[in-house]
């Protein structure tokens, strides 16, 4: 099983974009995949991939609302579907996911007595658990939002793995720096050991600097198995038809565009490295085998 | 310290259970027999109180730490003796069935016989110490959901 968050510290990065880019990519080489959006902010990946349309409704079930063991509904009808893949989407309640589970801390700890503690930062992992999404998905990827707090710190218990997009500059290099405070501090107190799977410099515009970038980052000692050019059109008209990159291509491109078809090219091979990171075996290879 | 390269753990490797505990529901009790010493404390207080306005005859004791004083319990003639406030106050069958189980406890902690221990004096008592938690009372109040008021 292949799990990760996708994390930046710094917003506007194509973070959003490269996760359900990559989600698509896992999907398409025969892997069942869940997304769990879990950032409350409008531009989401919910809406990205166009699944967003109970998020104001006040009424509707929500992840939060199974993180505090009072879901409204079954978890698998907070489930959507888009491109193959299926999604948890955002909704308003994620803005009060902090006060919630200090709430439900409140009160689990005052009935459960003085030395229990209850677990707010794993209560993501604990609702995939009893809804058996291990044994149903072979791709799990948390998207939260980037600034530190409860929707990060569960996504990274649930997941123990990062895909880190960035900037390549001053910024991009503190945003490391930030994440590891903050990994570090995580490790310490959920007792976990958290992985980074790969940085992935995104938005370059001159191939020139790729290459010391891509330096600096190893030499940070992470894996960077891609460089990903600026391709802010491309990205831009995913927003706008609400879908993938791939799909943006296959369905809203008149005429092809070689650099755009290689930045596919780079997320489908970025998603089987993460794969076999993982050792997911691909369907077909596996209906080869057999 | 900088972050492994690589995969971290496998969050779904382990028994989730054994994680995230799930908390035992437990009705709120008090923990009768600390508590009851307390309450003791404060009978005492109260036995002084009474004494405070009777001829002191002992004022030659000074060294005593405690003057010899008549406690509450002999010094009365009726259990109601003293009790000229009556609080009546509606309580759910769980509690009023808790009540013998707390009665007995602190019969117990007194080493007396339960039916030597007079509810009026245990529920007064009882009273008392919860006046001296009142952070502990609130949390049962939360537990009935004024935390959402």
């Amino acid at each position: 099983m292949l799990t990760y968050t996708t994390y930046s510290e710094a917003g506007g990065v194509g973070k959003t974009t490269l996760a359900a880019n990559l989600a698509v990519a896992h999907a398409d080489n025969g892997h069942k995949v869940l997304i769990i959006d879990m950032d409350q902010q409008d531009g989401s990946l919910s809406h990205l991939l166009g699944v967003d349309a109970d998020r104001h409704d006040p009424d509707a079930d929500t992840i939060v609302h199974h993180m505090i063991d009072r879901p409204r509904g079954d978890f698998d009808d907070l489930i959507k579907t888009s491109e193959g893949v299926d999604i948890i989407p955002s909704h308003d309640a994620l803005e009060s996911l902090g006060d919630w589970l200090d709430k439900a801390a409140d009160f689990e700890e005052a009935a459960a007595g003085e030395d229990y503690e209850y677990p707010r930062f794993e209560q993501l992992r604990r609702v995939l658990a009893d809804n058996d999404v291990p044994n149903q998905y072979d791709v799990i990827i948390v998207d939260p939002p980037a600034t530190a707090g409860p929707h990060l710190y569960n996504g990274i218990d649930a997941t123990r793995s990062l895909v880190i997009p960035m900037e390549l500059s001053g910024k991009g290099k503190q945003s490391i720096q930030g994440l590891e405070s903050v990994v570090d501090g995580l490790e310490d107190s959920l007792e976990i050991a958290v992985g980074v799977l790969a940085v992935i410099p995104n938005g370059t515009k001159r191939t020139t600097d790729q290459e010391t970038y891509r330096k600096e980052v190893e030499g940070l000692g992470y894996e960077v198995p891609v460089i990903l050019a600026d391709r802010t059109s491309l990205m831009e008209g995913c927003w706008t038809q609400q879908c993938s990159a791939f799909k943006y291509v296959e369905e809203h491109r008149d005429r092809k565009r070689d650099y755009e078809l290689e930045t596919l090219e780079q997320i489908r091979s970025l998603a089987a490295q993460l794969e076999a990171e993982a050792n997911l075996v691909d369907e077909e290879e596996e209906v080869t085998a057999a | 310290m900088t972050m492994k390269s690589g995969a971290g753990d496998d969050p779904f490797a382990d028994d989730t259970s054994e994680t995230d505990p799930e908390p035992e529901q437990e009705p709120p009790q008090e923990p009768v027999g600390e508590e009851s010493a307390t309450g003791q404390k404060v009978n005492d207080k109260a036995a002084s109180d009474i004494s405070d306005s009777s001829p002191d005859p002992s004022s030659d004791t000074e060294d005593s730490p405690e003057k010899p004083e008549i406690p509450r319990i002999m010094a009365r003639s009726s259990v109601k003796e003293n009790r000229d406030s009556v609080l009546q106050f509606f309580v759910t069958e769980d509690t009023a069935q808790q009540e013998d189980a707390f009665e007995r406890a602190v019969a117990d902690a007194l080493e007396i016989r339960t039916k030597d221990l007079m509810k009026l004096d245990l529920r007064e008592a009882a009273y008392l110490v919860a006046m001296q938690h009142p952070e502990e009372t609130a949390e049962i109040l939360n537990d009935w959901g004024y935390e959402y008021r």
